[in-house]
């Protein structure tokens, strides 16, 4: 396959079913989506629309019942657990609308978590984690609590700990819900800078002010793309 | 009444639907409670409950000891005749008897029986405060010598073989073919003295079953050898602090008349009930220190399944605070879900307790006196109930109670995120584990302890080889064996008949079978040595048979064993064993030495020395012994003696067991009225004598084991509960890469540093509370380093259990959760 012609992530016919005792619920049908590398994102649509059913499929946090998920040229549906978890660490950066930080972890050692998982030494670790910090400005809280911190802030530690193990993409699953306006605003000016500087950025917002500041706006209706709007490259 | 069924309801909601701590809680309260209740029940019946005798407490046995220097491996030693008359001068008690053990053997009733019985002056009954069930006690006038021809029966000897016949009064009897008349029948159950309460070097029945008079001459000179145990009854307002003061007086008076025996008037009066319940004492206080600590560790677990489910259950708490509930209202329902607990958890305790009493009547040993007589004490369940309702009270309503506290919102938004449950209520169920897992190492470490005591005992070399050895009493009539030449050539044709018995290779008799008890013990004049008057060499001494030796498997050190030849018109021989050689010749060869035996003049020359035997315990220490062949030196005491038949290679213990008919047969065919009872191997008589230590290793063990099961139970309550609420983190581990066996190994790494501190406490408690054991232990120190490494990994696999299952269900966490929103 090529890559750089298929583009980073390739998601043909992706289709998700939740099957509870009696009842058959189709959260994804017939999803067609390719990111290219530097892309910037939004997925947008209203409640139960499907969009972080979506989200934890590019995440590799759920698979899906049909269709094919291809990550960086390799194949990524029907991988086992201990892959997925591997290529999540390398490959995926996570940011979350609850921010969540590790309580009893300090700032620098949640932005290191990933790379401890990676087996990465802790030398590097720090250094890696260092660097993160500097880009999200908050290497000075690199000691602090999350519960010391602003919503915001926690927020910036959040993006800092997706960045540190520099992965292929950085998925944002409303990263501003639990924010204020003002907060909400430099955590999204925060993503537009990276995404400046060469990130690849896939945000699921309900926000169409946010999903504005993408370069590409995919709007959601039960369970199926039914807008594509923006540059394609 | 509505109020409290529609409580008891949501109760009984509240537990099903929980059921896995349910069933945790009920299991943990089931076996603290079942345990402890046990435990109380035994040391109640056993040390507390008041002995069934008229003011108990003012009776005291005043024993005899002989001196510290005599080494003679026991300090109690018995009164002679005259001893007991000048005593019976003392004024600090109402009544004095003396008693002495004798076999009977009861004729013309059946089939002969060797009855245990006991010989007792009239003071024995009043000093005890005790009526016969039927008739009536020895008066004055049977203890005068001539009138001694009447006998009490014991009630199950009544029933048994007079079929509780009333007209048994009056009745003439045939005891060791002489003829006496009954007069009374002693109340069901009596039985004193009991062989388990007394001292190991008096060898008493385990139950007496006949009791005749003692009958003693009226004499200032000694008219046989030192026998009697006395037993008094302390006059109203005396101490036994000032009889003891009489008696040392006492002593001091006896030495002036008697300088021969200077320092062998010493005493010491003990209670009655002390003296019943010493030797179980410390086994069953032993026991109830592992209950306690079980106990605890239940409590602990209860509290910790409790808070726990209490603390997640702060939401509700707080909307049924939004909705209108006043506090008391759920405090009075969690009180409820509680008792209710509690209630079935103890009725569960009290069905183990009954099972667990029962099993102990069975596996108890029988050195434990009265534990047949033992029941369920209901104060037992009742106290470890109130301790777990308590404890499940206490930790089940605070979390509610701490929930209820300021503004309702407040705590619905805390209990909305999750529970992370509050850093007080997490520390203090921290605390309650890492402490459940110090005090079941506690209890690892004492069972360790205990078991290689047993084993060190049992590789004790007894000085004999036990292995494929029959033995049996054989008890002479004494009617018919009056002379001890009539006794001599019994047992030389007895002994002839059983060499010949095919699978026989040894035979032998002997007075005291080692580990059945103490023999008899002698001063002995050695020439050319001069002792201070009371420092006299001593010894116990033994009479056996030529080939005893070879029976028991003893081993001949030097010299050689007795031999048929050694007869009454032969020089006198006698054997010591190593002990003595080395104590009485220190570095001389004590072959060929002489030595005589108390008063008599005639000299015996040492032909041979064997190894030390143990008679009273593995533990003890040897002391002096010799012996002396029967048929050179046959004392009427041989009327009683025991029979050891080793059996030829090739037959184990069982093969030995089947001697035993061909050997009642024998003995039959040699005299009818002879009885032969007793009939043991002599691993039987070795497992005997350890069966104490083994009951406690036993039961500790199996509390070792259940607070390992608690433990682990507990640990599992803890880490269930902590995956529960780091569910959340572990999701977003997960999503950050966390493979599964990261998640398992942070899991098991937070179970195991609980335990690790739980284990290092445990282990600084454990080298306190062990050195209160040391009376128990032998061949190991209580802070053995084997036994509490060894300890260690025990832990380690508890906890590892108790973390296994959270830990795997840990890594079954959805990395999705970490997507949902709070």
């Amino acid at each position: 396959m090529n890559t750089a012609a298929a583009g980073l992530i390739q998601l043909k016919s992706i289709g998700k079913v939740f099957i509870t005792e009696e009842l058959e619920t189709h959260a994804l049908e017939d999803i067609h989506l390719d990111i290219r590398k530097g892309e910037y994102i939004a997925i947008s649509g209203p409640s139960g629309c499907g969009k972080s059913t979506l989200l934890s499929i590019l995440g590799l946090l759920d698979s899906p019942s049909q269709g094919d998920y291809v990550l960086n040229g390799k194949c990524a549906s029907d991988l086992k657990a201990a892959e997925r978890a591997r290529i999540r660490n390398r490959e995926i950066g996570f940011v979350f609308q609850a921010f969540n930080l590790i309580g009893n972890l300090t700032v620098r050692e949640n932005v290191e978590l990933p790379l401890i998982y990676r087996g990465i030494r802790s030398t590097e670790r720090r250094k890696a984690a260092e660097e993160a910090l500097e880009k999200v400005g908050m290497s000075a809280r690199a000691k602090h609590y999350p519960s010391q911190l602003s919503g915001g802030q926690q927020q910036r530690v959040a993006v800092a700990r997706a960045l540190a193990g520099n992965p292929s993409v950085l998925l944002a699953d409303e990263p501003t819900g639990n924010l204020d306006s003002d907060n909400g605003k430099q955590v999204m000016d925060l993503l537009s800078q990276l995404h400046n500087n060469g990130a690849t950025i896939c945000m699921v917002t309900h926000d169409l002010n946010h999903a504005r500041r993408a370069d590409r706006a995919v709007h959601m209706f039960d369970g199926r793309i039914v807008a594509d709007r923006g540059p394609r490259v | 009444m509505g109020m409290l069924i529609e409580d008891l309801k949501y109760a009984v909601r509240v537990h099903t639907r929980n059921v896995g701590p349910t069933i945790l809680a009920l299991l943990t309260l089931m076996i603290g409670i079942g345990a402890g209740a046990a435990a109380v029940s035994v040391v109640n019946a056993v040390l507390l409950e008041p002995l069934p005798y008229r003011d108990p407490q003012r009776i005291v046995i005043p024993w005899r000891l002989a001196p510290a220097d005599a080494n003679l491996g026991y300090s109690e030693v018995p009164w002679g005749d005259t001893d007991f008359l000048h005593l019976l001068e003392l004024t600090s008690f109402d009544s004095m008897g003396a008693f002495k053990s004798r076999v009977f053997n009861l004729t013309g009733v059946g089939e002969p029986v060797k009855l245990e019985g006991m010989k007792v002056s009239a003071g024995f009954f009043r000093a005890l405060g005790l009526t016969p069930y039927l008739g009536r006690a020895f008066s004055g006038n049977e203890d005068r010598e001539g009138n001694e021809r009447e006998a009490i029966l014991s009630y199950r000897v009544w029933q048994e073989r007079f079929h509780g016949d009333r007209a048994i009064l009056g009745r003439s009897i045939d005891l060791n073919g002489i003829p006496y008349g009954v007069i009374g029948v002693m109340p069901a159950g009596f039985a004193f003295p009991r062989a388990e309460e007394m001292p190991g070097s008096f060898d008493f029945p385990r139950q007496a079953e006949v009791w005749v008079p003692l009958a003693l001459p009226i004499t200032d000179k000694a008219s046989g050898p030192d026998e009697l145990a006395v037993i008094a009854r302390l006059k109203p307002a005396v101490s036994i602090a000032t009889a003891q003061a009489e008696m040392n007086l006492f002593a001091t008076r006896m030495e002036r008349q008697f300088p021969d025996a200077k320092g062998w008037y010493g005493s010491r009066v003990t209670g009655l009930m002390e003296q019943a319940t010493a030797k179980a004492r410390e086994p069953l206080l032993l026991i109830l220190g592992a209950v306690g600590v079980l106990l605890l560790i239940a409590c602990a677990n209860v509290s910790n399944l409790l808070l726990a489910r209490s603390m997640e259950r702060r939401g509700e708490f707080a909307l049924r605070a939004a909705l209108g509930a006043g506090k008391m209202r759920i405090v009075r329902q969690i009180l409820t879900e509680s008792v209710l607990l509690s209630v079935c958890g103890g009725a569960a305790g009290a069905m183990l307790a009954a099972a667990a009493i029962r099993l102990l009547k069975v596996l108890g040993p029988a050195n434990i006196p009265r534990l047949q007589e033992v029941t369920l004490d209901w104060r037992a369940p009742a106290f470890a109930f109130a301790i777990s309702l308590a404890s499940g009270i206490l930790f089940g309503t605070a979390p509610a109670v701490g929930a209820l506290h300021g503004e309702p919102a407040k705590s619905l938004r805390q209990s909305g995120r999750g529970a992370a449950g509050s850093p007080v209520g997490v520390r203090l169920r921290n605390a309650f584990l890492v402490s459940q897992m110090a005090l079941a190492l506690v209890l690892v470490v004492a069972s360790g302890l205990l078991v290689q005591t047993l084993l060190r005992l049992l590789a004790v070399d007894p000085g004999f080889n036990a292995r494929g050895v029959l033995t049996f009493e054989l008890s002479l009539p004494a009617a018919k064996y009056e002379n001890s030449d009539r006794i001599a050539a019994f047992y030389r044709k007895t002994l002839t008949i059983l060499s010949a018995i095919p699978g026989v290779a040894h035979a032998g008799i002997v007075e005291t079978l080692p580990l059945d008890g103490a023999s008899d013990a002698t001063v002995i004049h050695i020439p050319g040595r001069t002792d201070l008057p009371g420092k006299e060499p001593y010894a116990n001494y033994s009479i056996v048979s030529p080939d005893y030796f070879s029976a028991m498997g003893t081993p001949l050190l030097r010299g050689r064993g007795f031999l048929d030849s050694d007869t009454a018109s032969s020089p006198s021989v006698v054997i010591v064993n190593a002990t003595m050689a080395k104590r009485y010749w220190p570095g001389e060869d004590p072959m060929g030495k002489q030595l005589s035996l108390g008063n008599f003049p005639s000299k015996m020359t040492i032909l041979g020395v064997v190894a030390d035997v143990k008679h009273l315990s593995l533990r003890e220490e040897a002391g002096p012994e010799m012996f002396v062949p029967y048929t050179q030196k046959p004392f009427p005491s041989m009327q009683l003696m025991h029979v050891v038949l080793r059996a030829g290679r090739g037959l184990s213990d069982r093969g030995a067991l089947s001697l035993a008919g061909a050997a009642r047969e024998a003995i039959r065919q040699i005299d009818p009225d002879v009885p032969l009872s007793k009939v043991t191997t002599l691993p039987a008589v070795v497992g005997d004598s350890l069966a104490s230590q083994r009951f406690s290793a036993l039961l500790v063990g199996a509390f070792g084991i259940l607070s390992l099961v608690l433990a682990s139970i507990g640990l599992y309550g803890v880490m269930s509960y902590s995956v529960a609420q780091r569910t959340r983190e572990i999701g977003i581990r997960v999503a950050l890469g966390a493979r599964g066996a990261t998640v398992f190994a942070m899991v098991l790494g937070f179970g195991g540093r609980l335990a690790a501190m739980g284990i290092l406490t445990g282990i600084l408690v454990a080298i306190g509370v062990s050195r209160l054991m040391a009376g128990a232990l032998y061949g190991v120190r209580p802070t053995d380093a084997l036994t509490f490494v060894a300890a260690v990994p025990v832990l380690a696999v508890a906890a590892l259990l108790g973390c296994y299952g959270p830990a795997r269900r840990a890594t079954r966490v959805e990395p999705m959760i970490a997507l949902r929103h709070e």
